[in-house]
């Protein structure tokens, strides 16, 4: 399978445009256009001539009126805008039928997220696409940027920074590379970790992503745990395809009657199968759905069905509908049924790590993955120093794959495409079959003027040290705690080899794995 | 007991008897129906009737502390990885995913499973396979240290049976991987797994193979494999 390749098309002042093609005014007129109108409105957008007077996004009317005396505030019109984008997304959605819109973006720009995988089949090239792309919204009236890449993020990145050519694109594989030298600014960070990250002197992308992720989750929370991703050119959020426009819904008129809870249980599995099937192929789940029975009677009763998290699981659904039929307990024989998945309730299924082509040839594929209490995790590999660092096991259900990414996440230490590790900073020979202990064993070792001669395991047994290699100093953590190890590779006399470490902080030795 | 029954032979003892009287039937009429898995190592696939290790089977890797086994595990799984997801099941935590990369594993069609304790892992992992989840998984038993043979919960040798029924019946391949400190008395029972392949190092960069068990092939058959780098 391809992996995803995603076109975003940046109308940069859309809601100056809005505005304009409203109220026509001089462009050297200081303009800024705020959500609401009410004095403590942040301004959302803003003309060049107010940037040159120094207003500031998000700054309040009064505070910018500080600095731009002249400035003219006015309240932008979001009607004309949702309407003009949705017209926009149609006109898009005629060269390719998966078009989202991106979530409102500071300075009251547009974005349009496209998937430009299939569109291959048409045309020759990106490069083909691409300008058929400005094209068409350059004659809506537009002027537009393009940017295409793996993902939602490096895609907008790219159209951000495309200047003559007014596209970019970011060829397979190459994102974190295309960020690494950009200012961290491009990853829309809140004010204070922006400030925080210049006053630690990283100032590029790439700076950030040679930091462990683990360090900068635990300094930042959340928006460091995101920023690890986005730095390393991982875009956690998902390509939407289309999103449902009205609720779904399903029912069946029954030409006979059914009374007992397991008979209407079967009926609205029977509905809800092909909603919840339809929307797991769109990439989506639902938390709600609300069930009609029609009641011999004359009657109706509404129930509604409600989880947590967003599901597709028959099951779950199935569970709560027979505890609230027998709490019920219907007065009369069901005679209608109407299955009803709410749109709002809608929402995108987080996206699994698996390729499950080739098990869709053994047998029918199980949606849902869970393993009751065991948990499945998928592997990243990390460039950094510690070897117990070196790799990052995420859930299944939380972490997104990013197919053609995940080499990025192995930077420079695993540099090549097959993820092969070309060296390591803590032994001389090849890693292979290197077991590494998931808490260091700590081992007495006979040392003659610094140099390990014997090691004498935690069962007795002493082993005369062959050959050694090392030491490799491996120091920092300096966020928390802090390292600071002299890592050994020793071979025994009988072909076995160890990775040790001298903790230089404890004065103490460690075995940390085996090579097996 | 009558006549007939004076002169059955258990199980056991009827197919030593058969594999060392007709050790090409044998190896010939295992497995025909299931499709195969080449390791990529030559000369260790010809060890196979049809070339290859047959799906649908349990396997055991063993070897003592730095044999080499996880070396070689890897390089199957560098294989196995290229045609399908893998679940890792590890019981050991001492699973070193960067040290995989660099044998040619494809991390990314690797998925992790790190439960408690034994019962736990063999529930764990008849679910990957009744969920397919991977056409593969590894059990890695290396930190288990009493055996399963000596044990007396019966709920365990039970898994294990339900274990090997969804690994026919899904036609993936389960892999033990399990120490061999003790030859004699081996980590799971010898009647459980299809292939036993003992590994042991000859020198830092290569390996013995030898197939100390085998309902699939001749046992007894050994193969060298050098290690890169």
């Amino acid at each position: 399978m391809d992996s995803e390749r995603i076109a975003c098309v940046l109308l940069e002042e859309f809601s100056l445009e809005m505005f304009y093609q409203k109220e026509p005014s001089p462009a050297e007129q200081p303009l800024a256009l705020t959500e609401e109108d009410r004095k403590s409105a942040p301004i959302v957008a803003m003309n060049q001539a107010a940037t040159e007077h120094g207003v500031l996004i998000n700054s309040t009317v009064p505070q910018a009126h500080t600095v731009c005396p002249d400035l003219i505030v006015k309240v932008r019109n979001t009607e004309k805008e949702t309407s003009e984008s949705q017209k926009l997304l149609k006109a898009l959605q005629t060269i390719g039928p998966f078009a989202e819109k991106g979530a409102d973006s500071t300075g009251g720009a547009l974005t349009i997220f496209m998937e430009v995988n299939g569109l291959m089949r048409l045309h020759k090239s990106e490069t083909v696409i691409t300008k058929k792309i400005i094209a068409l919204v350059e004659s809506l009236g537009y002027p537009a940027k393009v940017g295409v890449a793996d993902n939602k993020f490096i895609a907008k990145i790219a159209a951000e920074t495309s200047k003559d050519n007014r596209f970019t694109i970011v060829s397979k594989g190459a994102g974190s590379a295309f960020i690494e030298s950009l200012d961290i600014e491009h990853l829309a960070l809140s004010s204070d970790t922006l400030e925080t990250l210049r006053d630690l002197d990283l100032k590029t992308i790439g700076r950030l992503a040679e930091f462990p992720a683990n360090e900068i989750a635990q300094r930042f929370g959340a928006e460091g745990a995101t920023l690890s991703h986005l730095s390393r050119g991982c875009d956690p959020q998902q390509f939407l395809r289309v999103h449902p426009k009205e609720d779904m819904s399903n029912e069946m008129h029954l030409t006979y009657r059914i009374y007992n809870t397991a008979t209407i249980i079967h009926h609205v599995q029977q509905l809800l199968q092909p909603l919840l099937t339809c929307l797991g192929q769109q990439g989506y789940a639902c938390s709600r759905v609300m069930l009609k029975l029609s009641l011999e009677n004359h009657t109706e009763k509404k129930l509604t069905l409600s989880v947590e998290k967003p599901t597709l699981s028959i099951r779950k659904l199935s569970r709560q509908l027979r505890s609230q039929l027998e709490r019920l307990k219907l007065p009369a024989a069901v005679t209608d049924l109407i299955v009803i998945i709410p749109r709002k309730t809608i929402t995108p299924l987080p996206s699994r790590q698996l390729n499950f082509d080739h098990h869709r040839q053994v047998g029918s594929m199980d949606n849902n993955i869970t393993l009751k209490d065991h948990k499945l995790y998928t592997v990243s590999l990390n460039p950094t120093l510690l070897p117990e660092q070196n790799f990052h096991l995420s859930p299944l259900d939380t972490r997104r794959r990013i197919k053609g990414t995940n080499m990025h996440d192995t930077g420079t230490l695993f540099s090549d495409r097959f993820s092969r590790p070309a060296t390591v900073a803590y032994c001389y020979h090849n890693i292979g079959g290197l077991r590494l202990f998931p808490l260091p064993i700590e081992t007495n070792i006979t040392t003659v003027n610094g140099t390990p001669v014997s090691i004498e395991h935690h069962r007795g047994d002493r082993q005369q040290i062959d050959r050694r290699y090392g030491p490799w100093e491996l120091s920092g953590g300096w966020w928390h705690g802090g390292f600071d190890r002299l890592y050994y590779e020793l071979h025994t006399a009988d072909n076995r080899r160890y990775l040790f470490f001298f903790d230089r902080l404890r004065s103490r030795w460690f075995l940390h794995g085996i090579f097996d | 007991m009558n006549d007939i029954d004076k002169h059955r032979l258990p199980p056991d003892q009827l197919r030593q008897l058969i594999t060392q009287k007709w050790p090409e039937a044998v190896a010939l009429t295992a497995g025909l129906s299931e499709p195969i898995f080449q390791t990529g190592i030559a000369n260790l696939d010809a060890l196979f009737p049809r070339q290859g290790i047959p799906y649908g089977q349990l396997i055991e890797i063993t070897g003592e502390d730095g044999s080499g086994k996880t070396s070689f595990l890897f390089v199957i799984l560098a294989a196995l990885t290229k045609t399908g997801t893998v679940a890792y099941i590890d019981l050991s935590g001492s699973f070193f995913p960067a040290a995989a990369a660099t044998c040619g594993v494809d991390i990314k069609e690797l998925v992790v499973v790190r439960p408690d304790n034994l019962p736990s892992g063999l529930r764990a992992a008849e679910l990957v396979l009744s969920k397919r989840v991977a056409h593969c998984i590894v059990l890695d038993l290396t930190n288990q240290k009493s055996d399963l043979s000596q044990r007396s919960d019966l709920s365990l040798s039970s898994l294990l049976h339900r274990l090997r029924q969804q690994t026919a019946r899904s036609k993936a391949l389960v892999i033990f991987l399990t120490e061999n400190n003790n030859a004699s008395n081996p980590i799971i029972p010898a009647s459980t797994v299809a292939l036993r392949l003992e590994v042991a190092r000859v020198t830092p960069s290569k390996l013995k193979v030898t197939v100390t068990k085998s309902r699939i092939s001749r046992e007894g058959a050994h193969v060298e494999i050098a290690l890169n780098g």
